[in-house]
């Protein structure tokens, strides 16, 4: 019965793993512009970003659609709804990406500031596997690892701040503020990582609590 | 969608709309059903025809001593005054009785009565019962009203008055005012029945404002066709000793004479058209024309009644 | 939940007038902790046309001034669940109950009670609209006139039909007939009948299935207007209906009777309609309220 509600689900569903895929693909670049600063890759990203930002706006009229046409309750309802979020979350996490790499060329090469940044997009670029890795599974269990690691990033966070403090020499103001910047980007990467997994508990379990999560 | 490009010209369209089987088998049905009604009014005009040309001397001649006038032997004086009281008293005793037994019983068993093996049997039974020919229920009254009940009704007479013809003639259509009763209520739309009970009518409430109401022009409408039918028998009253010769008194309106001596139209008919004399053949078929009027007025009054009640709903 | 629930007592007097007062007297233990007051109580009820059994196992409690919805595929039963509660089923012969539904405490099938009186305390509006062929006033004055209620008919007539919401558009017109109204009006005339006898509870049976868009939505607005009035219990085969206009929400379904090919209903799951069509605990619930069966 409503086989093609449910076939339309099903391309939802693929859809949305694409956009996933584009994102991962533009956290890797951003990572290898921070660590190379390969101007083509710059390029690449900043249209690869206009890609994402469109499929955003196509699939978030889909769903829509879907809400007019098929009157969805229960199950269909959170996965539309959660959908809906999910693809803002993607959307966002693409800009930030993008904007790591606006910034990268400005910090210069081999400094420990670069380092720490790239260890931090090393675990943002995780949490982000592990969000989507546990979207693609919908699995309970994968969503709930997500709480503890986050904490990683704080670590390397208060690094960054005290290697900031620490630079000297004219151009300093400018890459503590690029540095900044950047820093701030991944941590609100990672955040948003969190906030998918918790929609994907909320679509799961319907309990409401999983909704009130918030980017710090 | 391969076909359609092909036959999407108009002209083609036309043609195909225009074209018909030529329906052989319609025809021949339609003809064979002209047919059938036109033999049935042929007969029917034919009747009449030769009833009204029969009996048109007469009427046209001394209709209101034809009216009032008495039996007798000779031709030119005869009349059916008597005839007519009798079949109006039938009529009245039909009415009195068999339509208030008859309905009621129509009620009890279609409102009332549990649907089980003995209410299918009953409703058998009453339906073989329309069916039993008169000339029984002529015995059946002669039996019972003449003889049995003589007491009751007309000693003085040994038993063969109005009052026993009337009350065989109401115990013959009985079964058919029941059927015909039964039928009318059984049209009447469940939800009807069930609205009245959803407010809190009692069974009684419900029959007597909505299902009543509703079924009226159906009764009626069987009703006065038993009627009908009933004025019109002939057989029941050959048995129960209607006059057929002389009768002396016989055509005063007043109630004690009822358990007298009596005669009826059918009853006149049937012995005038058995009599040599040439005159009767015209005072025969002036009486025929003088019953079919008044079966006539009678089916014309349930008719308007029918409309009536019709209309209200 | 309205907050002025545990402050309304239970009156202690039936509101149908004086004829026969079904209910014991009340004591405030009728108010149970969140100001649900149950009047329907249904303890192991099954539903027999002969030796089938069309509905089986029910339980459940319907409380004062809410709308309960029944739902499910066709043929579970739930119509014949509906016409236990003002003992329609009465009227088909071969049909025999088991188990108890109790109304305020009094068992309805108990052979002391007559079931005029159930009917006139809860009332029914059918899936057909079914005016009597009379005039609009003797549609509805019909209920009341016969019950012998007290006060002017023509007071109660244009009461019931303000509250129906029919009044304004029949008002010069009450001694036309019934059937020349159009079809949402004619159902809105057998709510305001149903409403003249002032009972407690409302049954209905599909009560929109027969109209149009417009119609229905009139009819939803109705049920929320009287809402706070009456007890309303309405089986619905729109999903969205009883998802916009019930406060609680039954699902029953068939089960196939492997031996005899027969189905027989049964109650799935009865919960609040928010849970039911959120997230309803039963897998059963939940691919019927999607769509996926049924």
């Amino acid at each position: 019965m409503r086989a093609a509600f449910d076939a339309e689900l099903d391309q939802l569903r693929l859809q949305v793993e694409v956009m996933a895929v584009r994102v991962a693909e533009a956290l890797g670049r951003m990572r290898t512009v921070l660590n190379s600063k390969d101007l083509m890759v710059a390029a690449l990203a900043l249209e690869a970003d206009d890609e994402i930002d469109a499929m955003l706006v196509s699939l978030t009229e889909r769903c829509y659609d879907m809400l007019r046409r098929q009157a969805p309750v229960a199950s269909d309802l959170r996965f539309i709804v959660s959908v809906l979020r999910l693809l803002e979350e993607l959307e966002r996490i693409g800009d930030l990406a993008l904007r790591v790499v606006k910034h990268a060329p400005e910090l210069p090469a081999g400094s420990e500031l670069l380092r720490t940044l790239d260890q931090m997009a090393d675990i943002a670029q995780l949490l982000y596997r592990t969000a989507m890795g546990a979207w693609s599974a919908q699995s309970l269990e994968l969503a709930g690892k997500l709480a503890h690691r986050h904490h990683a990033m704080d670590g390397y966070y208060i690094r960054l701040l005290e290697q900031i403090r620490r630079l000297e020499g004219p151009d300093s103001i400018q890459v503590a503020v690029s540095a900044v910047l950047i820093g701030k980007a991944l941590d609100r990467i990672a955040d948003h990582s969190v906030i998918v997994c918790e929609r994907l508990q909320y679509l799961l379990t319907a309990d409401p609590a999983y909704l009130a999560s918030e980017v710090r | 969608m391969v076909a359609r490009s092909a036959t999407s010209s108009p002209e083609l369209v036309r043609r195909r709309l225009q074209a018909g089987r030529f329906d052989v088998a319609g025809l021949v049905f339609r003809v064979l059903l002209l047919a059938a009604l036109g033999i049935t009014l042929v007969l029917l005009v034919t009747l009449l025809a030769d009833v009204l040309s029969g009996g048109w001397a007469v009427l046209a001649g001394r209709l209101g001593d034809f009216l009032t006038g008495r039996l007798g032997i000779t031709p030119t004086r005869v009349g059916i005054g008597q005839g007519l009281r009798g079949t109006f008293f039938i009529g009245v005793f039909v009415v009195l009785i068999a339509f208030p037994l008859g309905v009621g019983a129509a009620i009890y068993l279609e409102e009332y009565a549990p649907r089980s093996r003995f209410t299918r049997f009953i409703d058998v039974n009453i339906r073989n019962l329309a069916g039993v020919p008169s000339v029984v229920y002529g015995l059946l009254g002669f039996a019972i009203f003449v003889k049995g009940l003589q007491f009751l009704t007309g000693p003085d007479a040994n038993g063969a008055t109005v009052v026993s013809a009337g009350l065989t003639l109401a115990v013959l259509v009985l079964p058919i005012v029941i059927i015909t009763s039964a039928e009318a209520l059984r049209a009447v739309p469940e939800n009807l029945r069930e609205a009245g009970f959803g407010v809190g009518a009692t069974r009684w409430e419900v029959v007597r404002h909505h299902v009543l109401p509703y079924a009226t022009p159906g009764i009626l409408t069987g009703t006065v066709l038993s009627l009908a039918r009933a004025l019109g028998e002939a057989a029941p009253l050959i048995l129960v000793g209607a006059v057929s010769g002389f009768l002396t008194e016989g055509d005063s309106y007043r109630l004690t004479e009822l358990r007298e001596r009596f005669t009826a139209m059918p009853m006149i008919i049937y012995t005038w058209a058995g009599r040599p004399q040439a005159g009767f053949r015209s005072a025969t078929a002036a009486a025929i024309v003088v019953l079919l009027v008044v079966v006539l007025l009678a089916n014309t009054v349930a008719i308007l009644l029918r409309n009536k009640y019709e209309k209200r709903r | 939940m309205s907050p002025d629930a545990k402050l309304r007592s239970v009156p202690a007097t039936s509101p149908a007038g004086p004829r026969l007062d079904l209910r014991p007297s009340l004591t405030g233990e009728n108010e149970e902790p969140e100001g649900d007051v149950p009047v329907f109580d249904v303890k192991d009820l099954s539903v027999y046309y002969g030796s089938f059994r069309a509905v089986r196992n029910v339980d459940m409690t319907v409380c004062a001034r809410q709308i309960t919805a029944f739902i499910g595929p066709s043929g579970c039963g739930k119509t014949t669940m509906l016409r236990c509660f003002n003992r329609m089923n009465d009227l088909v012969e071969v049909a025999r109950v088991e188990g108890r539904i109790l109304y305020h405490g009094v068992d309805l099938y108990h052979p002391d009670v007559n079931p005029v009186e159930v009917r006139r305390r809860i009332g029914m509006v059918f899936q057909k609209p079914n005016p009597f062929p009379k005039s609009i006033w003797d549609n509805v004055a019909f209920g009341p006139k016969i019950a012998g209620m007290k006060g002017s008919l023509d007071e109660i007539v244009e009461r019931s039909l303000r509250r129906a919401a029919l009044w304004d558009e029949v008002k010069d017109r009450l001694r036309d007939s019934a059937m020349g109204l159009s079809g949402g009006q004619q159902q809105r005339l057998c709510i305001a009948r149903a409403l003249a006898v002032n009972p407690e509870v409302i049954l209905m049976d599909e009560p929109c299935s027969a109209l149009d868009p417009i119609a229905t939505g009139r009819i939803e607005d109705l049920m929320e207007e009287i809402k706070s009035e009456y007890t309303i219990i309405i089986v619905t085969h729109n999903m969205q209906q009883a998802a916009r206009v019930s406060d609680m929400c039954a699902f029953f379904t068939a089960e196939v009777n492997e031996q005899s090919d027969t189905r027989t209903g049964i109650l799935v799951e009865f919960d609040k309609t928010e849970k039911m069509f959120a997230n309803p605990s039963d897998e059963r619930t939940e691919n019927y309220v999607t769509g996926r069966f049924g």
